[in-house]
């Protein structure tokens, strides 16, 4: 809020200088260093201290399947990263999802997507960026700071499986929820395999489409997008290089990317084999079951349920396995 | 997303080309008036409330002959983004008021004018144009006039040309000032439009549309004048500033 709120105050001293745009309003953090509340802890589900392991062991996960990889950055700072293995003898334990969490707070938030996902028997490799939870750098992220941190966590996942004692060289799925399809696009798209096997498959779910496509969505009387924008964090322009298997999700009552921008995203892919779900009444925020957070309704996996929404995973991996 | 929702939100103000003082009157012949306003579609923005936007417009109103004067303006808001804006048009009323309690009708016409060719951060270099067309029935009531009509915007676009509805009413009172006016106006931006599923969460009926508040105060200089020479009483009819102060004083009847 506080940000929201600075971001008002200053709007009269920007009007001076012509210095405002939507590109520089992408990112929503919270970084440790701040510190959280009991609402932060018990609505958000931020409540780790800088330096502590996050609580895996609520979310069904064994502590001990969780190890830290930083991501080194190209100025020294560091991303943080978990690696979360499959579970013994689990069907896809030769798989990894790298996963990319949406712009709000931090990856502590998202600990009970990154929980579902494993479930679907993979190792998951989740993402922290710049200015969020326990990354070194509490500063946000710029677009080309993240789209070089972007790369910089692409090449180093050869070596984190190599530590985790997996292939290093097998090709990773890529999982992006919301605007954490920013950094899935990018590394499907902009990134050569180097030491690594490459992308097996890119599953996007309500993904983050372009400012400049938001900016159009913001009015009803056709103002155009780059009045608001400098039309960075376009995915749109991006996806069109993407030639691999591509699975789409999106809820229908999603008021915060409205799938008819998801479409256009899914529709400007450059691959054929690709596939778009549309979930009947699922909204947009990351909704966590039992946790009264105004606004907040039911998402994909809540809407289609656990053991639905992990038989469209488990099968859109087929091409990751063996 | 949720708060990066909330700055779309402001900035799609840039669209919403509502923000003007009502002209539900023109002014005399030779009459001057300045006047800013503040306020714009009304959204739910999350972390802050449900507030109107906020636009502000700076505008100057002139009376050019009877029944009939011109306004033009510029729109702050649109500077943050780089978006230099502004707007021309008129108003002519059509008849003087036949009687108490009957109303007087008028018709505006403007035309806005946006574009963020100086803007050196945008690569993409465009411009956008709005025709806002006024219906405008206003009644006196002692001090204060209150109004009410109807609004027709159409994006002057090749591609684009969907005419959309505004119904509006407002008041307009003197706050113990003679040279000072001041407009609060409600406006239903667009009713026939669905923004159900629109990424900005405004505030409508149904979620038809969105509903606009405007704050507007106005300066009318010859009223000003009044009081700034002659301490707000009338000025010998034989001197000079008589002719300009006494000739040029009200809006239309």
């Amino acid at each position: 809020m506080n940000r929201l709120v600075l971001s008002l105050l200053v709007m009269p001293v920007a009007t001076a200088t012509g210095c405002l745009d939507l590109d520089s309003f992408v990112m929503n953090p919270r970084h440790c260093s701040i510190g959280y509340s009991d609402d932060d802890c018990a609505i958000d589900k931020l409540c780790t201290p800088c330096g502590d392991d996050y609580p895996f062991a609520d979310f069904g996960i064994d502590p001990a399947l969780a190890t830290r990889h930083p991501i080194t950055l190209d100025d020294g700072e560091t991303n943080d990263a978990w690696f979360i293995a499959a579970a013994p003898g689990a069907a896809l334990a030769d798989v990894t999802v790298v996963f990319s969490h949406g712009n709000f707070a931090s990856l502590e938030h998202y600990l009970n997507r990154v929980a579902l996902l494993w479930r679907a028997g993979v190792n998951v490799f989740a993402l922290d960026y710049r200015g969020f939870g326990q990354s070194s750098d509490a500063a946000e992220a710029s677009e080309a700071q993240f789209m070089s941190d972007t790369a910089a966590a692409w090449q180093q996942i050869p070596a984190i499986l190599a530590a985790e004692g997996k292939e290093s060289n097998k090709p990773v799925a890529l999982y992006g929820y919301s605007a954490g399809a920013l950094s899935g696009v990018e590394m499907a798209v902009s990134q050569a395999p180097a030491d690594g096997g490459g992308v097996c498959t890119l599953i996007l779910e309500a993904p983050w489409p372009s400012v400049d496509a938001f900016a159009r969505d913001s009015t009803f009387i056709g103002v155009p997008g780059s009045f608001l924008s400098e039309g960075g964090w376009d995915n749109i322009s991006k996806i069109r290089n993407y030639s691999g298997s591509y699975l789409h999700l999106h809820g229908t009552d999603d008021l915060t990317v409205r799938q008819t921008l998801g479409r256009e995203l899914f529709d400007a892919a450059g691959t054929t084999a690709k596939r778009f779900v549309s979930v009947e009444g699922a909204e947009h925020g990351n909704f966590i079951a039992g946790v009264d957070e105004v606004g907040v309704d039911p998402d994909v996996p809540a809407v289609l349920g656990e053991e639905a929404y992990l038989d469209l995973i488990v099968a859109q991996l087929a091409d990751c396995a063996g | 997303m949720r708060y990066t929702i909330s700055l779309f939100a402001v900035a799609a103000c840039l669209g919403s080309a509502c923000t003007t003082f009502n002209n539900a009157r023109p002014l005399a012949p030779g009459e001057h008036a300045a006047m800013v306003t503040l306020g714009g579609p009304v959204a739910d923005v999350p972390g802050v409330g449900t507030i109107p936007m906020p636009n502000a417009t700076v505008e100057g109103r002139h009376g050019v002959v009877d029944h009939l004067d011109v306004n033009y303006g510029v729109h702050l808001l649109p500077l943050a983004f780089g978006v230099v804006g502004g707007h021309v048009g008129g108003t002519f009323q059509l008849y003087d008021e036949p009687a108490p309690w009957v109303p007087v009708t008028s018709i505006g016409q403007r035309l806005f004018f946006f574009t963020n060719l100086l803007d050196p951060r945008k690569e993409q270099k465009d411009a956008y144009a709005l025709s806002q067309t006024d219906l405008t029935l206003s009644w006196k009531l002692w001090d204060s006039l209150v109004y009410g009509g109807v609004s027709a915007y159409v994006p002057i676009d090749v591609e684009d040309r969907t005419l959309h509805l505004a119904p509006f009413v407002g008041v307009e009172v003197h706050p113990g000032l003679d040279w000072l006016r001041v407009q609060l106006e409600g406006r239903w931006l667009s009713p026939t439009t669905d923004q159900r599923f629109a990424v900005v969460n405004w505030q409508a009926p149904g979620d038809m549309g969105a509903l606009a508040v405007n704050l507007g105060v106005a300066i009318e200089f010859s009223e000003l004048f009044a009081v700034l020479v002659n301490d707000g009483k009338a000025p010998p009819a034989d001197t000079d500033t008589a002719a300009i102060v006494t000739s040029t004083a009200r809006e239309q009847p």
